[in-house]
């Protein structure tokens, strides 16, 4: 089924290599790294979550004597993009992501759960944000009754947008869905080096799922991912796609997110995981070093 | 370097407005960052750790790039865990603590030891994320943490990251003295602290406080502050359970219910009422994938270990002295070890803690008990009762109980007081423990005496003993159906206890599955395939669409006939099972997910008799997981399971072919009912026609 319904999107589907995006130069800011200082806020960025996060900078970094900050002070809401109250994803921004969890709801590769992650400003809201090397895949639902508006934001380590692939994926029972193409909203990046995916899939009755993938090589951040009931205005949207065929990489990698979706079909539980065996072993005591803090940092009133 | 008489710049952030709404359900910012992006401790902390040299002697610091100040940072390789001891005033009192971690999640934690530190921690307070973030990639953790006298003896702040990360800049500011209800009364009959008598007596305590071991602990500590955007984080999180949730009949039965705690999230006034009721309506769900748990499952040591282990059966001894309940079943004494044991043994029936009937009394443990065992159906109990030792020690102050000798004789009620009969246990105090398994005998040569097994995935199999060898009546008992690839877990040793029943011609075979983890279906397959005609059994089908409720018969069937097409299909056994002439006894109390399947594919065969006290779970479903932090995580199943009928399973256990409660009478004998009635029946010479493999499971 797998192949049937990527070509059938394909017949309908959006020519992606339309959208021609520009290669723009991201700069030291587009490192996946934490950055070593002195790099632009990425919180800075428009988008439905810019609202969230706020940056100081201080007024004195620019002003008459001063010299360059070490580095700037944000602030993002931790728990992400909430005001998508709605989203259908089961955890769009991945503030609830653990390296604990053997299942989750993202898959990467072959993996019940994220593989690569991410923590710090780099990512575009809240503090936790997804990798790309290997796929990733979104679990979500749909809805009876509306199409589905999905959005996703990606940040590209070679500034460029043209190297990924996302679709809404439909696996499911009732085998009415076709995978949706998601296109990037703009040509470019903006300016805090994030591309925006962006479209509205037709109602349908099947399971969805996010398929994020990339073709270049180099890693890639994937943060504040929004499938959601489309509003009447965002259903008007939704439009014939031109002809695109998707290349035989693409099918095959959908095919292989199509396994792994049914892989993890059914009970699973009960995997040996080493982080959690280290974690029990640390509550226990058992590979936790103890150290005394020097009475030098405590204040005189703690001691 | 300390850099406390540095002038700081905290108005910068405060001119951000979102900024600053979101920061003052923090507390007021402690340590903060001067013009030129300098981080500073507060002048007034009363501790202030950056990780230099000698700050925190031989701790694993070094240089890293881009510290949060001076030169140095703590580093933690993956999986790395330090704990390190610091000193805060004695008295009682509230304050912040603050730390900065980068590249990857930690969880940091303030762990209260009290006054006799080798009781373990009293009191956890977990660090969560304030979304304060420098473009050098540190991330604040802080939260707001009281504590009573009594708990300021050694504290230890503790890191452990899965992944490695850095770690500067912690930081402990004192906020002032606790309030006067936080303090208690004078006499000391509450506040943190102070002496309560179990958690039916909770409300005594303070708010954010639970009575914990007999004194009100601060629980509030252990959640984050009320986020500042409320409305939005509690849609958000009320969405997550109707959009993700899957069973049918739970959503119908307790969905509803558990909307009523989420509306206790909108009018909290405190951070612990109002995470605790996001989790308890997670709990509300009632499902046995769906649970929540915290940090404090990991760090927070039984202070009070019971050497007992309890299970559901008929007290068909002591009924004239206390009458059985009409709700529930009697909660009888399945196997004890040597010692704290309060002197009750084999047989011996509890019948009340604090004055409940003790699975009554568990189950209004919902409100506060983060890890309570769910099921999915609503009528059954065993995973409480298997829990209850654990939570008798920590929430209970009084019992009430029935001796009976192996004579049949049996006492009065007798009232025991835990404070007295069994005291708090020093870590590391050796003891005579021994492990719950609902099994009260263990029947196979090899069998772990302490019925403890040797790893998760062990699986003891041999003659039964008590047979005859020439009867060839083998055994199984164990817990895990885990495997990934039919191999791996408890995969091979399952393949070669088949290979081994082959071999030796096994007449019958008693599958001792009384504790039942669950797993893949992968394992069950295994004994599926060399006892059970193979047939179509069921389809699972995960959640399709955001209102999807349960479907009509006529729908499930057209939903199960779909999935039949798209080969989803659950096909249970073999054709020609080579093992289809041995008769087979499955012993079940206590099971979840593929533990629930294992009977489920088995049952209406032929030649296998289900033999058990009641029902199974009902968790024909999977389960994800969120976790916030490691601080609060909890699972939700999404997705039912259909059969034939149209109908959806989750929700409603396999009932069991045979029903057998353990009996009072037995137990004081030292005999194990259930396993007994399994054992008669295979030496039965003919077997009993099975139930119709029509017959649905519930």
């Amino acid at each position: 089924m797998s192949s049937r319904s990527l070509v059938n999107a394909g017949l309908v589907a959006v020519s992606l290599s339309s959208l021609s995006f520009g290669v723009i130069a991201c700069g030291d800011e587009e490192q996946v790294a934490p950055a070593s200082g002195g790099g632009a806020p990425s919180s800075a960025s428009v988008g439905p979550t810019s609202s969230a996060a706020s940056t100081s900078t201080s007024s004195g970094a620019g002003g008459e004597g001063a010299g360059t900050p070490i580095r700037t002070i944000l602030q993002r809401d931790p728990f992400g993009n909430v005001a998508e109250t709605q989203n259908l994803l089961w955890d769009g921004d991945f503030e609830w992501e653990s390296a604990f969890a053997d299942q989750y709801g993202w898959f990467q590769g072959q993996s019940a759960n994220l593989t690569l992650r991410h923590l710090g400003p780099d990512c575009r809201s809240g503090l936790k944000c997804a990798v790309l090397g290997p796929d990733i895949i979104g679990l979500a639902v749909s809805s009876a009754d509306r199409g589905l508006y999905v959005s996703a934001w990606i940040r590209p380590s070679d500034g460029s947008c043209e190297g990924f692939r996302l679709f809404l994926l439909s696996e499911g029972i009732y085998s009415d869905g076709i995978d949706f193409p998601i296109p990037a909203a703009a040509a470019a990046p903006d300016d805090a080096g994030w591309c925006h995916f962006e479209a509205t899939a037709p109602q349908r009755d099947d399971k969805s799922y996010l398929f994020i993938s990339s073709t270049v090589d180099g890693e890639a951040l994937v943060d504040d991912a929004v499938v959601r009931e489309a509003t009447d205005g965002e259903e008007q949207r939704v439009e014939p796609r031109g002809a695109w065929v998707p290349s035989a990489d693409v099918i095959e990698r959908v095919d292989a997110a199509r396994q792994t979706i049914r892989r993890w079909r059914g009970p699973h539980e009960g995997a040996p995981h080493p982080g959690r065996d280290a974690m029990q072993r640390a509550s226990r005591g058992d590979g936790r070093v103890l150290y005394e803090a020097s009475p030098r940092t405590m204040a005189r009133g703690a001691r | 370097m300390r850099l406390r008489s540095r002038a700081l710049v905290s108005s910068a952030l405060a001119t951000a407005a979102l900024a600053s709404a979101i920061t003052t359900s923090v507390a007021a910012l402690a340590s903060d960052f001067a013009e030129d992006g300098q981080f500073g401790f507060d002048a007034e902390a009363v501790v202030a750790i950056g990780f230099e040299p000698g700050d925190v002697p031989d701790a694993p610091t070094q240089p890293v790039e881009s510290p949060l100040e001076g030169e140095e940072a703590l580093v933690l390789e993956p999986f790395g865990s330090v704990g390190v001891l610091i000193e805060l005033p004695a008295e009682p009192q509230r304050i912040h603590a603050s730390v900065w971690i980068r590249g990857g999640e930690a969880a940091a934690a303030l762990s209260f030891y009290g006054a006799d530190p080798a009781m373990g921690i009293d009191t956890l307070a977990q660090l969560f994320p304030t979304g304060r973030m420098t473009s050098d990639g540190w991330i604040e953790l802080a939260n707001d943490v009281r504590y009573d006298a009594d708990s300021a003896a050694v504290i230890q702040v503790t890191f452990f990251s899965s992944g490695g990360c850095e770690i500067d800049g912690l930081e402990v500011r004192a906020m002032g003295p606790l309030a006067p209800e936080e303090l208690g009364d004078a006499d000391g009959t509450s506040g943190l602290g102070a002496s309560c008598e179990g958690a039916a007596d909770g409300s005594d305590c303070p708010v954010g406080a639970a009575c914990l071991y007999g004194t009100c602990r601060d629980v509030a500590g252990r959640v984050p502050p009320i986020p500042p955007n409320r409305d939005e984080v509690t849609d958000y999180l009320a969405a997550r359970l109707r959009i993700i949730f899957g069973p049918f009949e739970n959503r119908e039965i307790d969905l509803p219910i558990a909307e009523i705690a989420i509306e206790r999230m909108r009018n909290a006034t405190d951070s612990w009422t109002y995470w605790n009721a996001f989790m308890l309506a997670v709990r509300r769900l009632h499902d046995g994938h769906t649970t929540t748990n915290s940090l404090s499952d990991f760090y927070l040591r039984n202070q009070r270990p019971i050497a007992l282990c309890f299970i559901e059966g008929d007290g068909d001894l002591s009924h004239e002295v206390a009458p059985a309940d009409p709700s529930y079943l009697d909660v009888l004494v399945s196997h004890a070890g040597t010692d704290r044991n309060m002197g009750l043994r084999q047989g011996d029936r509890l019948v009340r803690v604090d004055g409940q009937h003790p699975i009554a009394w568990a189950r209004s443990l919902i409100e506060i008990h983060w890890s309570l065992s769910p099921t999915s159906n609503h009528v059954t109990y065993a995973e409480l009762a298997e829990q209850l030792r654990g939570l008798i020690a920590r929430y209970a102050h009084t019992l009430e109980v029935v001796r009976c000798d192996a004579a049949g004789e049996c006492g009065e009620v007798e009232v025991v007081d835990l404070d007295e009969a069994l005291p708090r246990l020093p870590d590391g105090v050796p003891f005579d423990g021994i492990a719950c398994d609902n099994r009260p005998l263990r029947h196979l040569e090899d069998s772990p005496p302490n019925h403890a097994a040797e790893a998760g995935d062990s699986v003891y199999g041999g003659l039964v003993l008590g047979s005859d060898p020439e009867e060839k009546i083998y055994g199984l008992e164990w817990e895990s159906l885990y495997s990934g690839d039919g191999s791996d877990g408890v995969g091979s040793a399952l393949r070669s206890w088949v290979d081994t029943w082959e071999e030796e011609d096994a007449a019958a075979v008693i599958l001792d599955h009384r504790s039942g983890n669950g797993g893949t279906l992968l394992a069950p397959a295994i004994l599926w395939d060399y006892f059970v005609e193979r047939r179509e059994s069921d389809a699972y089908v995960d959640r399709q669409r955001v209102f999807d409720e349960r479907p009509t018969l006529a729908e499930g069937q057209a939903i199960f006939d779909a999935a039949r097409s798209l080969g989803l299909m659950n096909v249970v056994g073999s054709t020609a099972p080579r093992g289809a002439d041995v008769k087979v006894a499955l012993l079940l109390t206590r099971d979840v997910s593929a533990s629930d399947w294992l009977p489920l594919g088995f049952k209406g065969s032929p030649n296998v008799r289900i033999f058990a006290p009641f029902q199974t779970n009902g968790a024909f479903s999977t389960r994800y997981q969120l976790s916030y932090w490691l601080g609060m995580t909890y699972v939700l199943a999404s997705g039912d399971t259909f059969v034939a009928s149209g109908e959806t399973l989750n929700g409603h256990g396999v009932e069991p072919d045979i029903v057998v409660l353990p009996r009072q009478s037995d137990l004081s004998q030292g005999r194990d009912s259930v396993f007994e009635a399994a054992l008669a029946w295979v030496r039965e010479p003919e077997p009993e026609r099975a139930p119709s493999r029509k017959e649905t499971p519930r």
